[in-house]
This record gives C-alpha cells, structure tokens and sequence, in this order.
C-alpha cells in the first residue's frame, strides 16, 4: 500500500486502512512527534484513530457507559501530558493501552470494590418484560448470557480482568499483553489460566442455575 | 499425558498459549478421553459467551464529546500558566534553567566558603603581631632558673617568693641563633644564660651565679 494512501488514511481517520497497511506505527509515531510539538490537530487525529479501542477497553474494565467515557478522558488527558516519553520505536496503540489499564485501575480503586457492575444486567431486565416472538426470545437468552458473562467477569481481579481482555476479547498476542500489563509473559499466562477458569466455572453454574428454573 | 496435567493446562490450550509440542499434546489426550473432552467443551462455551460480551455501540457525539472534554481542559491547563513565560519556555528548558542555576549558586557558595579562611589567617596575623607575649624568667639574684640540669648538678630552685611569671613569646621566626648566649649584661656576679631551644619562639634565659675563675 503506497505511503500516500496511508497518509490520507491517518488525516481521514481510516483507522482500518492504516491496520491493513502495516505502517501504522510510523503513521502514530508522526502524529505523535507533532503533537508533542505543540500541533493540537495532529493529537485530535490520534485520538480519532484510536477512541473506539480505547473505549471499547475502558468498557470492558469498568462495565459501564459513564465511567468508561471518563476513563477515556483522563487516559488521553495523561498520553498528551507524557507525550515526551513515547518513545517513536515502540507501538503507540501498546503505549496508549498501558495507560487505559492503569487509569481503569485507579479508577476500580476509587470506587473501592473489585465488582464491577456491567450495564448489561439492565438489558437483560428490560427484554424479560416484553412478551412475545421466538426473536424476542432468542434476544433474551443472549442477553442473559452476557449477564452471566458480565458478572463472571466482574468477580475477576484487576490483573485477571486486565489480561483476560485484552487477550482473549481484543485479540492481542501474550507477548504485547505483557508489555501493556508492565509484567512477564509467563505472569501472563498464570494470570489467564485463572481467570479462564473461574470464567468457566462460574458460567457453569449460572447456567446449570438458569437450566433449572 | 495424564488427565491432571491436561486439566491445568487445558485453560491455555482454548486460548491458544501453549507451544505447539504441548498444545499437540493436550489434542491427542482430550481426543482419546471422554472426561476431558467434555471440559474442553465447558471451556469453549465459556469462551464463546465471553466473545458476546462486546461494548455498546457509541455514536459519533460520544467520542465527540471525549475529544471536546481532553481539549478544553488542555487549553484550561495552558491559560493557567503565564502565557509569556509558557511559549518561552518549554518544560525541558525550564528545567535545564532550574539545574543551571542550581549550579551557579552552589559554585558562588563554595567560592565564599573558600575566602573565609583567608580572612580567619589575616586575623590570627593580627593578633600575632598586635600583642606579642613574652617569655621571661625574671632574673632573681643569686639565683638561676632553669628547665632542666645543668652540668649534671640539679637545676637551683628559685626561692618561692620569687615566683617566675611565664609569658609566651611568639615573635615571628628568627633567623638560626647560637644556642646557647652567655651575656654579662646583669650584676657582674650573675651570669646570664640564654638557650634557644629547637622552638625559634622559645627561648630559656637562665641568670647564674658566675663561677669564679680556678674554683668550683
């Protein structure tokens, strides 16, 4: 993919473009270096490129709509502040990632309680009130599935939490969890074979309770 | 392998995290074992529901609003600071002001710490000079006093009413001396000795009865 299309994909906000291309740490590394330079636009672009992912990770830290929107804040608020120790070689997405997860933690430990309420037990409540369709439900048992998934989730420690996500629901190879995380690979894996497994055991039991009723 | 290792790793097995030698291990026994297939299975539901859980779908006014917030409070951070002085210096050169001056002011502190002593040497000069003491066993007639023996025969006491007083000399260093002096300058019965010591600022002055010529 030519140079030239990469660049108009990073002013557009084509953030998919960029992934495809292979170049997209050159790409943040250069808006990065003009943001750090004083260029308001070329920061605003970086975090058009990059709001959904950290959004989307926030969300799944802290469970709900609100906090993840001041999670996103005050990540991208602590990027533009340390934006002189990015270091141009490494991944900007990993470095900004770092950040996300340890705002969401400091966030968790604000709210002093390692449960995290998901909104989507408030899904669940207001498809179990409409009565009706095979869709209606199918919808419903989905939704009452992620409930159950939510609540699994939220019973897991920060770090399990932290790995699990980033690892199993945003894909990221162990090695690159790691350097987000600040641990070891190995500390990695220890942290996901115990939060797979009480994810596991925990839906077992919901579900088996659900079977029942 | 057995059935208590697979199940300690079967966890990273559904999420891909073992080597291949490992992970073909773990293939091979849950294809030939009906009790840890069926875990395998629970693993693979938990999985499943947990790819469901994805994050609402927020529009374009809510990342909107993210961005409107990280801006307005960048600027509130800018504006808080001296505008003059902001576009002046950047955080790196307000620190490198910071050291540099650091620097100065200690190097002008050790510099001033150095001259003290300078001072202190000019004063003890002063004093030096301005009032010498002296050394002087006064002459006690028909007496001698003396530090220590003098021709094998123990040094006279002086009587005790005549009581030496001892005042320090401290003049500046002389030129080599004879040693010893042997003055007439007191009563032509007296004998005045005088004996430098090693000390240039210390001299003993010894006034002796004058021996007579052929006796003892």
């Amino acid at each position: 993919m030519s140079s030239d299309v990469i660049r108009a994909a990073a002013l557009h906000g084509d953030a998919d473009v960029e992934e495809r291309s292979g170049d997209s740490t050159s790409v943040y590394a250069g808006l990065a270096e003009r943001a750090r330079a004083g260029d308001a636009e070329a920061f605003d672009r970086l975090m058009v490129l990059t709001q959904r992912k950290v959004v989307a990770t926030a969300w799944r830290m802290l469970g709900n709509r609100e906090d993840a929107r001041d999670a996103a804040q005050e990540a991208y608020l602590r990027a533009f502040k340390y934006l002189d120790r990015y270091d141009a070689r490494q991944d900007f997405q990993g470095w900004l990632h770092r950040i996300v997860v340890n705002v969401c933690r400091d966030a968790a430990r604000r709210r002093g309680s390692q449960e995290v309420a998901f909104e989507t037990e408030r899904d669940v409540e207001l498809l179990e009130s409409v009565a009706g369709s095979d869709d209606t439900e199918a919808g419903a048992i989905r939704a009452q599935e992620r409930a159950i998934v939510a609540r699994a989730l939220a019973t897991l420690s920060h770090g399990e939490r932290a790995a699990l996500v980033l690892r199993d629901l945003e894909n990221r190879p162990t090695e690159e969890v790691a350097l987000i995380l600040g641990s070891r690979p190995v500390t990695v894996r220890s942290q996901l074979c115990s939060a797979r497994a009480k994810i596991k055991k925990y839906c077992e039991r919901l579900l088996a309770r659900e079977a029942k009723r | 392998m057995r059935c208590g290792r697979v199940r300690r790793l079967l966890p990273l097995y559904v999420g891909g995290d073992l080597d291949a030698r490992a992970a073909r291990a773990v293939f091979d026994h849950v294809r030939a074992c009906a009790d840890c297939a069926a875990l395998d299975a629970a693993f693979d539901s938990s999985r499943r529901l947990l790819g469901e859980l994805a994050p609402p779908d927020f529009d374009e006014e809510f990342y909107a609003g993210i961005r409107r917030a990280v801006h307005a409070e960048i600027e509130s951070k800018r504006a808080r600071r001296h505008p003059a002085l902001a576009a002046l210096f950047g955080r790196r050169r307000r620190f490198a002001l910071a050291a540099l001056a650091a620097v100065l002011a200690s190097s002008v502190t050790l510099t001033a710490l150095r001259r003290e002593p300078r001072l202190l040497d000019d004063r003890q000069t002063i004093e030096s000079t301005a009032a010498p003491e002296t050394t002087e066993l006064d002459p006690v007639p028909g007496g001698a006093i003396a530090t220590g023996p003098i021709d094998g025969k123990p040094a006279p006491h002086p009587p005790r009413a005549a009581r030496p007083t001892l005042r320090v000399k401290r003049a500046a260093p002389r030129p080599s001396q004879p040693l010893v002096a042997i003055a007439d300058e007191c009563e032509p019965a007296m004998q005045k000795i005088e004996i430098q010591t090693a000390d240039p600022s210390i001299r003993i002055i010894w006034f002796a009865p004058s021996i007579p010529a052929g006796g003892d």
